[in-house]
């Protein structure tokens, strides 16, 4: 049906502030460990020192700073890619019956999500065999050599084909278990295209030797704005990583309304202040 | 500043002793003289809606078959080359709003635009400094006579014997024989033995809204004037205005001889290149300004008049270019123009709900309450289980199974209805509609018996869609990601009627979908899913 701003807020606002928390709890482990803590927790995910591979598969565990070592991929996925998933939970929730809904957003988010943890574990795996066959991979050489695999993945037709395929929602089931399946399988396709946009990207950030998230923020930040765009036909085409062509226009949109909507609300409440002195004079009068 | 005043394109008979219609075609011979890529010409400002001639955009026919531009039969003969720079395509072309409370606002300036243009080309011409774009207004003349199109449009030939750049070869109508007319209400009921319509299907019933976005008692979702969106060309849900009259007109205009052979009007790619688009838009355009002359307003909310964050901007004469928001174009005096006939007097009184009291034997009168959009969101009550396919000149009929605990939550509603306690209003959406045939009408029934009477036809009648914008809604890799277009249709006196008759509790509602004129044999439409949604007041 037409979506209800009002009536998807719980979801909308449930999902963006659990992106926060996990923003939240990444900084918040930097800020424990220190400046070096967390790109040495971090360099536990990438390239160099792969613990396993010297037989030190337990130092996933071992973290300063209060984050289990087990949740720092979730954690990276739940910051950065969480809010793609609402046009798919969005959908689950119009389309479903209000008995049924948040089930049904749960599990769409759940396969999403469960992509993602695959595909991240899928590069976790790659980085594994490649360091297992190449050696430790230190230095700014194997981000760069990402880079420009993953440019060249950006300027592809199939990363336009992935970047469409997460605006294409099917109708779903609205009884039986065949409800709670399309919502798994809403979740499982979204979550594929987004991987299908972001792997090479993603693969990037990780490799980077130091500034992790700053490259993760970079890296959402460019997942955002590609989303601001509308669809395309499939083909090579020249697609900068830099400032997208929406982008500043948003932001200065979204400014603006935030302004908007700050000075309304100081006007509403001093339009009540004063009718509350008035009430009171006329108390005490 | 002078105030313009557009008129009745109807004057003096229709025909070029109408001085308004002769100036307009040689004003659109001159910019047909230009190239595609210079923004003064008919072929940019009506790429500036929509087009089918850059091969990469992701709606363009593979392989190049009809309606890519180079496969228009003339006249007119549209150029495909030069082409613009990527940059300009990107900055103006493919901007037309639609399923989208921006509709309204973005036409209004998209004329404004091509109206200065034309008069600049007029004015070279030794014509007069206040012409201005007539409308045509299909509702108009002593028993809907003007729903017929003006003359001056049919005529292959102006008065000196020159080529009519009004005429244009695709252009069928509603049965597809070059007769172009719009099958208004007034329209059925003074042709009554014509076997095609039954009863008319353009109306103004919309004007009797007074809600532009969001519904109330008097106004059924998605509003007047649309739904809340951010930039969409090619929208999902159209509103009120949007569907009845505006794209019926388009799609009866336009109508179709095959699915590779279809009036120009009838997709939203090809439609600016047909003249008769600016007419209709002019009397969309006049309708608007005549529901805010009655009072209703338009919306304050900021990211209404803001617009959305890709801009709306047209050409200008001189090599200008003009960025503009809704705000900027919230009323037609501050754009110093006006309409012959603005009289707000002639609004339709609102009266479904009064009819749905009536129904349910509700007794007493609706207390007066100022328009306020209802805060309950719209509850789906069930779907269809599979798609629908419509082919050729057979319905289809798909059943629409309820929830129990919505069915009984309706029924409920129904039962305690009173003026003071408000039945709720029942939607039925169709939803993933996908094709290729833009110039498709089909009618929606509910509970339609078998082998149906005109009068049980119109009994059951629910409304009527016309797929304009069907296929770039539907393209593969277009906006949405090719999911086809959505309709929502007020369904609550088809309910009530149902819920009188005590059958609400069988659990499902048949609905019948049947094309307007049979589809062509290859062509083929699917309805993705039938739902029922319910709202609270």
């Amino acid at each position: 049906m037409i979506p209800d701003a009002h009536d998807f807020a719980r979801v909308r606002y449930g999902v963006l502030g659990t992106a926060l928390l996990a923003w939240v709890l990444l900084l918040n482990g930097h800020a424990q460990a220190g400046a070096d803590g967390l790109q040495a927790l971090l360099a536990v995910c990438s390239s160099s020192g792969r613990p396993w591979f010297q037989g030190r598969w337990w130092a996933w565990l071992e973290l300063r700073g209060g984050l289990p070592g087990m949740a720092l991929g979730p954690t990276m996925i739940l910051a950065m890619m969480a809010p793609l998933a609402l046009p798919a939970l969005d959908k689950v929730w119009r389309s479903s019956l209000r008995r049924r809904r948040l089930r049904g957003v749960l599990l769409c988010f759940g396969a999403y999500v469960g992509v993602w943890l695959l595909a991240g574990a899928v590069m976790e795996l790659a980085l594994l065999l490649w360091t297992t066959a190449a050696g430790d991979l230190k230095g700014w050489a194997p981000a760069a050599c990402s880079l420009v695999v993953a440019w060249i993945w950006q300027c592809s037709p199939l990363k336009q084909h992935s970047l469409n395929q997460c605006q294409r929602h099917p109708p779903l089931a609205v009884f039986g278990w065949r409800a709670e399946w399309d919502a798994v399988r809403l979740g499982l396709s979204h979550g594929m295209g987004c991987v299908g946009s972001c792997w090479a990207l993603m693969m990037a950030t990780l490799l980077l030797p130091q500034g992790h998230l700053a490259g993760m923020a970079l890296a959402t930040l460019l997942v955002f704005a590609e989303r601001l765009e509308p669809p395309r036909r499939p083909a090579w085409r020249w697609r900068t990583m830099g400032w997208p062509r929406l982008l500043r226009p948003w932001l200065q949109r979204q400014l603006r309304l935030g302004v908007h909507a700050l000075l309304d609300g100081l006007s509403n409440w001093a339009g009540r202040a004063r009718a509350g002195r008035t009430l009171g004079l006329r108390r005490g009068g | 500043m002078a105030i313009l005043v557009r008129n009745n394109a109807w004057n003096s008979g229709g025909d070029f002793s109408n001085t308004d219609l002769l100036w307009y075609a040689k004003g659109v011979g001159k910019m047909m003289a230009r190239d595609l890529n210079d923004p003064a010409s008919w072929w940019f400002f009506a790429a500036i809606h929509g087009e089918y001639v850059n091969p990469q955009d992701p709606w363009y026919p593979s392989p190049p078959t009809f309606p890519a531009w180079g496969n228009i039969s003339n006249p007119p003969t549209v150029p495909t080359t030069p082409l613009p720079d990527a940059q300009t395509q990107l900055r103006y072309w493919n901007q037309c709003q639609h399923g989208s409370w921006y509709f309204l606002p973005w036409h209004r300036g998209y004329l404004y635009a091509l109206e200065a243009q034309l008069r600049a080309d007029i004015l070279s011409l030794g014509g007069p400094a206040n012409w201005a774009l007539p409308y045509w207004n299909y509702f108009g003349g002593a028993k809907g006579v003007q729903a017929q199109m003006p003359p001056a449009f049919a005529q292959k030939t102006l008065p000196d014997g020159s080529a009519n750049p009004l005429y244009v070869a695709m252009r069928y109508g509603p049965d597809g024989d070059g007769n172009v007319y719009i099958p208004t209400v007034e329209w059925a009921q003074t042709h009554p033995d014509d076997p095609n319509w039954s009863s008319g299907d353009v109306s103004s019933a919309c004007m009797a809204n007074d809600l532009y976005t969001g519904s109330d008692r008097t106004t059924p979702l998605p509003g007047f004037g649309g739904p809340e969106t951010a930039f969409s060309h090619s929208g999902r849900v159209h509103g009120n205005m949007e569907s009845n009259p505006h794209d019926l007109v388009h799609v009866y205009t336009g109508g179709f001889i095959s699915d590779t052979n279809y009036g120009l009007m009838a997709d939203p790619g090809t439609a600016a290149l047909d003249p008769i688009f600016y007419l209709h838009h002019c009397n969309i355009d006049r309708m608007w300004a005549a529901w805010n002359a009655a009072g209703r307003t338009n919306p304050s909310d900021k990211k209404w008049l803001q617009g959305p964050v890709r801009q709306f901007i047209m050409p200008m004469p001189q090599h200008e270019s003009w960025a503009y928001t809704p705000a900027d174009v919230n009323s037609i005096a501050s754009l110093d123009y006006s309409y012959q006939e603005l009289d707000a007097a002639s609004l339709p009184a609102p009266s479904a709900l009064a009819e749905r009291l009536k129904t349910l034997k509700v007794s007493g009168s609706l207390p007066d309450s100022a328009p306020q959009a209802h805060r309950a969101a719209a509850e789906l009550m069930g779907a269809s289980a599979a798609p629908v396919q419509l082919k050729g000149a057979g319905a289809a009929t798909a059943s629409v199974r309820m929830d129990a605990g919505e069915q009984k939550a309706l029924s409920s509603s129904l039962r305690a209805a009173s003026v003071n306690a408000l039945p709720d209003q029942v939607y039925l959406q169709l939803d993933q509609v996908k094709g290729v045939l833009d110039a498709a009408v089909v009618g929606v029934y509910v509970d339609l018996p078998a082998n149906p009477t005109p009068e049980q036809l119109r009994a059951s009648h629910a409304g009527d869609v016309g797929l304009f914008g069907l296929r770039r809604a539907s393209a593969a890799h277009g906006e949405h990601g090719g999911e086809g277009l959505s309709f929502v249709l007020d369904v609550s006196h088809l309910i009530d009627r149902l819920h009188q008759q005590g059958r609400l509790t069988e659990g499902s509602v048949q609905v019948t979908l049947k094309p307007r004129r049979a589809l062509p044999q290859s062509c083929q439409i699917e309805v993705g899913q039938l739902s029922l949604y319910r709202q609270p007041h």
